[in-house]
């Protein structure tokens, strides 16, 4: 019946989920690595609620930039001031709902435009697949930073002020080198039996190819998502560090910027704690995610995973 | 003339042992068969001989492996330097043809590279020389030189690269061939070939062999004499004769009926049960579990010794002379 | 021979796809380049229309009022004739800025791949080669996460801040010290190269984990191979083993990853460069980027996918002369 089906599914789902973290626990960098990234999309789900203070008004004058850790008004100046006299802590907190969401977004769109090309190239085949496979060469020629910082550059500020726009610049070829891998995978999974026991059984294309094939490689798309993510970090803070995004100053890239523009942390030793806090707010996000990718390989078949790599060039882990 | 002798082998993966107390020897001039299923320790043995056991295995300490190559005193193999191993012992004595069929050669090197790293690394660097002989030696695998030393292995079929990999074991003259199942994974004619090859040139060069493997057929036709090896331990050791006429071990007669013969009208015979985990080894003779004629309170407690019932037939079974009586029988048959 | 020909043709066929793209994002994009550029000179600089059009038809390198695909003929032949337009803001033929800063570039980027992709090899093979200490390798991987954790531009900074400004360690600042004069003698050529040291390293650092984790893959596995096996059965020893059998054959798999490495490098470019003052694409593509000078950034993504292109078919190319597994019937 449906409901004991639709139960059987989402018990199944429960067991794969328990089986992740117990795998999880045993790798304990992996899972500190996870903690840490529950603990960002915390302060960013908590900014975003707005339950967190209000940010003061800037304040200017060489007493109140960069000023020096402190303990007034609790945790909040702790890492002192940015470049605007406003408290540091605050501000990287109310920056990070909207790095998230962005890298989300455009690892998101790498990973299911990777998937739905790769899967219907490779599973339809024929003149489809020759349409898709020239677009995916096209894309795989065009750099995706390079594109980035130009597009964002070209297009108006209406435009790039918006998240959804953000991700899908920083996402605009990533996805060809998965939809490859994805394509040659599927044509060596075609001729498995499985599929043929499918067909018989009746099941449409889009069954089998959104069903089956792709729960087959869930693991590595899984992987893909997270490497994504590392990916479009490293292009937004990026952009931003380069002075190309509107200048608000919570996004992280933009402290960076200032820490190391004229006048910034760099010449005053007041702006240390500045410079330190914009690094490791990165960096920490990084290595949690970095981590997590080790980790699902390890726990998910290695085997699976070299069989897809070893019919497309290796990618890197993250662009570092 | 004896040219080796195997004293107490034991072999440990980490902490597990998959080689327990083997023992035997090997005369000159000889063909010996070691028989089992995969996973019995027949290619372990192999290893450790030329002591190519991966970084996790050891031998035991008290094993000994003694070479006597042309003198009447043993060197022992297990307790040389790697280094004297690597440089006299490896090719120079004793070499091994692998598995043609796997991927036993570098796949961007050429075949004539093979041979000539090989010369060089045991002090022979006259390029000439090397050439001419491998050219010899493929010949002698009925080759063309010509073609196969300039070519890379992918270019060359199953049963080629299996030639080639028995001409690369000639080429430093060798007195004991190791040979690890080299006729599985070709098809029926190469291995009537590939045979005859091995039997002419055992016969121009002087060889001794060792030949390793799970085909039957392929121990009844070639070897002399047989070790039949069964969770690392011998189960039964005897001539050609011995074991084909009158097996005394129950996993012997298993291992003979499980293959149909031509006439036999009676259901070729399935032992029940299956490989041992080496971790969780059973107490007492480690067949007893699958064996149909184990005999509580004796098996499943002692382990059997390797006793001698004529001057070539030994034999480790409590319950042997039940086999000897009823033969396949004792399978129910 | 036959996919030789094919490679070049899809070679082409994305090349003209990309260019194709830079004309799509100047006229056709919204935020429309070129009414803006022609309004500007209109009401901020009191030009006539006509005038307007024609000095922004200079520096977009075809004229700009003609019916779409017009233009977009025009665009491609002055392309080919190495026409790229005038920058706005240094007033200079595209050109001839590319051929300017595109050496300092070069000089970054190659010497970031070979160094990176030696290092990386170098520490994958030592890895995998010992992968039975497990805490030296656990701690080595450990650390090779924590770089490719850094931004290439934050590790920059760092450098920048520390190694360079704050202990004066290595120079951190533009090509060449100031008072050098430029030429082929060894004074010139050693400023440049100690200037070198701090970006070559930080794209280094961040880039060669990526290729040390590939390389302790794929030689993990050669290890495992029965040829390994068979060649330690033939008495040959560990440095030979380790060179001519681990090495060729864990390195020609991950030997197409080198396109993806260069675009990652001509892309870092930019920040490295911004970082550290050198003369190259990079930093002055940043500096167009600022000011919006679409004609020079156009010049720099033209030479940046040229370089990719044939960055790739050199790879594809020199691939099958160098794995004889390749072999193209």
């Amino acid at each position: 019946m449906a409901s004991s089906a639709i139960s059987r599914r989402v018990r199944s789902s429960l067991n794969s989920v328990s089986s992740i973290l117990k795998a999880l626990r045993r790798n304990r960098i992996a899972f500190a690595g996870f903690i840490i990234l529950l603990i960002y999309v915390g302060i960013a789900v908590v900014a975003a609620a707005h339950l967190l203070p209000k940010i003061p008004p800037p304040r200017v004058g060489y007493s109140n930039i960069y000023a020096p850790p402190s303990l007034n008004d609790f945790p909040w100046y702790l890492l002192g001031t940015d470049y605007t006299g406003r408290p540091l802590l605050l501000i990287l907190f109310y920056g990070t709902p909207s790095i998230l969401l962005v890298a989300f977004i455009a690892a998101l769109i790498t990973v299911v435009v990777g998937l739905v090309l790769g899967l219907i190239s490779g599973y339809i085949g024929g003149n489809v697949d020759v349409l898709i496979s020239t677009i995916i060469d096209i894309a795989l020629t065009l750099p995706t930073y390079v594109l980035a910082l130009i597009l964002v550059v070209v297009l108006p500020i209406s435009l790039t002020n918006d998240p959804l726009v953000l991700a899908g610049i920083l996402s605009v070829t990533s996805w060809a080198g998965l939809a490859r891998a994805i394509r040659s995978q599927v044509l060596s999974l075609k001729r498995r039996e499985f599929i043929d026991v499918a067909k018989t059984i009746g099941f449409s294309n889009f069954r089998i190819m959104f069903g089956d094939l792709a729960r087959f490689m869930a693991p590595y798309i899984f992987i893909n998502l997270l490497v994504g993510m590392i990916g479009a970090l490293y292009g937004y803070v990026g952009l931003a560090f380069l002075g190309l995004l509107p200048l608000s100053s919570e996004n992280w890239g933009v402290q960076l910027n200032e820490a190391v523009s004229a006048g910034g942390a760099i010449y005053t030793s007041r702006g240390v704690a500045s410079l330190w806090s914009s690094i490791v707010i990165i960096v920490l996000l990084q290595l949690s995610l970095i981590s997590l990718t080790s980790a699902t390989d390890e726990i998910f078949n290695p085997a699976l995973r070299r069989a897809v790599e070893e019919e497309s060039p290796m990618e890197e882990v993250s662009p570092g | 003339m004896k040219l080796l002798e195997v004293q107490e082998l034991e072999v440990f993966y980490g902490r597990v042992k998959v080689v327990s107390g083997v023992s035997f020897s090997v005369e000159k001039g000889e063909i010996l068969g070691i028989a089992g299923e995969s996973g019995s320790g027949k290619s372990t043995i192999a290893n450790a001989l030329l002591r190519i056991l991966p970084e996790s295995a050891y031998i035991g300490e008290k094993s000994k492996v003694l070479y006597y190559g042309n003198s009447d005193v043993g060197e022992d193999l297990t307790k040389l330097p790697l280094p004297v191993v690597e440089k006299e012992v490896r090719w120079k004595e004793i070499s091994m043809v692998f598995q043609g069929a796997l991927n036993s050669l570098n796949p961007t090197l050429r075949i004539r590279d093979h041979f000539v790293e090989t010369a060089k690394a045991h002090g022979l660097k006259d390029k000439d020389e090397i050439m001419s002989r491998a050219s010899k030696l493929l010949e002698m695998v009925r080759l063309d030189p010509k073609r196969v030393l300039s070519s890379y292995p992918g270019e060359l079929s199953g049963g080629m690269k299996q030639r080639v990999l028995i001409a690369l074991s000639l080429l430093l003259n060798p007195k004991l061939v190791i040979l690890d199942e080299p006729t599985t994974a070709l098809d029926v004619i190469t291995q009537r070939e590939i045979l005859e090859i091995l039997r002419k040139i055992k016969a121009d060069l002087n060889l001794t062999y060792i030949i390793i493997t799970h085909d039957i057929a392929l121990l009844a036709d070639f070897v002399d004499r047989v070790i039949v090896l069964y969770a690392g331990r011998i189960a039964e050791e005897g001539s050609i004769l011995d074991i084909f006429s009158k097996p005394l071990h129950p996993y012997t007669v298993g291992l003979l009926s499980s293959v149909p013969k031509i006439g036999q009208f009676s259901e070729p015979v399935v032992i029940p049960g299956s490989s041992p985990d080496y971790r969780r080894l059973p107490p007492g003779c480690k067949f007893h579990p699958r064996c149909p004629i184990a005999i509580g309170g004796i098996c499943d407690k002692q382990e059997p010794y390797l006793n001698s019932v004529n001057s070539s037939h030994m034999i480790a079974c409590h319950n042997y002379k039940l086999v000897e009586e009823k033969g396949v029988e004792i399978y129910g048959r | 021979m036959k996919w030789i020909y094919k490679r070049i043709i899809n070679s082409v066929v994305a090349w003209v796809a990309a260019i194709s793209i830079a004309f799509i994002m100047v006229k056709v994009m919204p935020g429309n380049i070129i009414n803006v550029l022609i309004i500007n000179y209109v009401v901020n600089y009191h030009v006539p229309y006509q005038q307007a059009v024609q000095m922004v038809t200079a520096l977009v390198g075809y004229p700009v009022n003609q019916p779409l695909w017009q233009a977009y003929i025009s665009y491609i032949t002055n392309l080919l004739h190495g026409n790229f337009g005038r920058s706005i803001n240094y007033d200079t033929p595209v050109s001839v800025l590319v051929a300017n800063t595109l050496p300092w570039t070069l000089l970054l980027v190659v010497l970031s791949l070979l160094v990176s992709v030696g290092l990386g090899i170098f520490v994958g093979l030592a890895m995998a080669y010992y992968r039975n200490k497990a805490h030296l390798v656990n701690g080595v991987k450990l650390g090779l996460s924590v770089l490719n954790a850094f931004p290439n531009f934050v590790l920059g900074v760092i450098f920048f801040y520390y190694i360079g400004y704050t202990y004066h360690l290595l120079p951190y600042e533009g090509a060449y010290s100031p008072g050098v004069v430029p030429g082929l003698n060894l004074n010139f050529i050693g400023s440049v190269l100690s200037h070198y040291i701090l970006p070559v390293l930080t794209m280094s650092l961040t880039l060669f984990p990526g290729w040390a984790f590939s390389t302790m893959g794929t030689a993990t596995s050669v290890l495992k191979d029965d040829y390994v096996t068979a060649a330690k059965a033939r008495g040959l020893p560990s440095r030979r083993i380790l060179f001519s059998y681990v090495a060729k054959n864990s390195i020609l798999p991950i030997y197409t990853s080198i396109p993806i490495s260069l675009a990652f490098l001509l892309a870092g470019a930019v920040w490295i460069e911004s970082i550290f003052e050198l003369p190259g694409m990079g930093y002055y593509l940043s500096v167009a980027l600022g000011v919006r000078d679409y004609p020079l950034i156009m010049g720099y993504y033209f030479v940046i996918i040229t370089a990719l292109i044939l960055g790739n078919l050199f790879t594809d190319f020199t691939y099958s002369l160098v794995d004889p597994r390749a072999k193209v019937e």
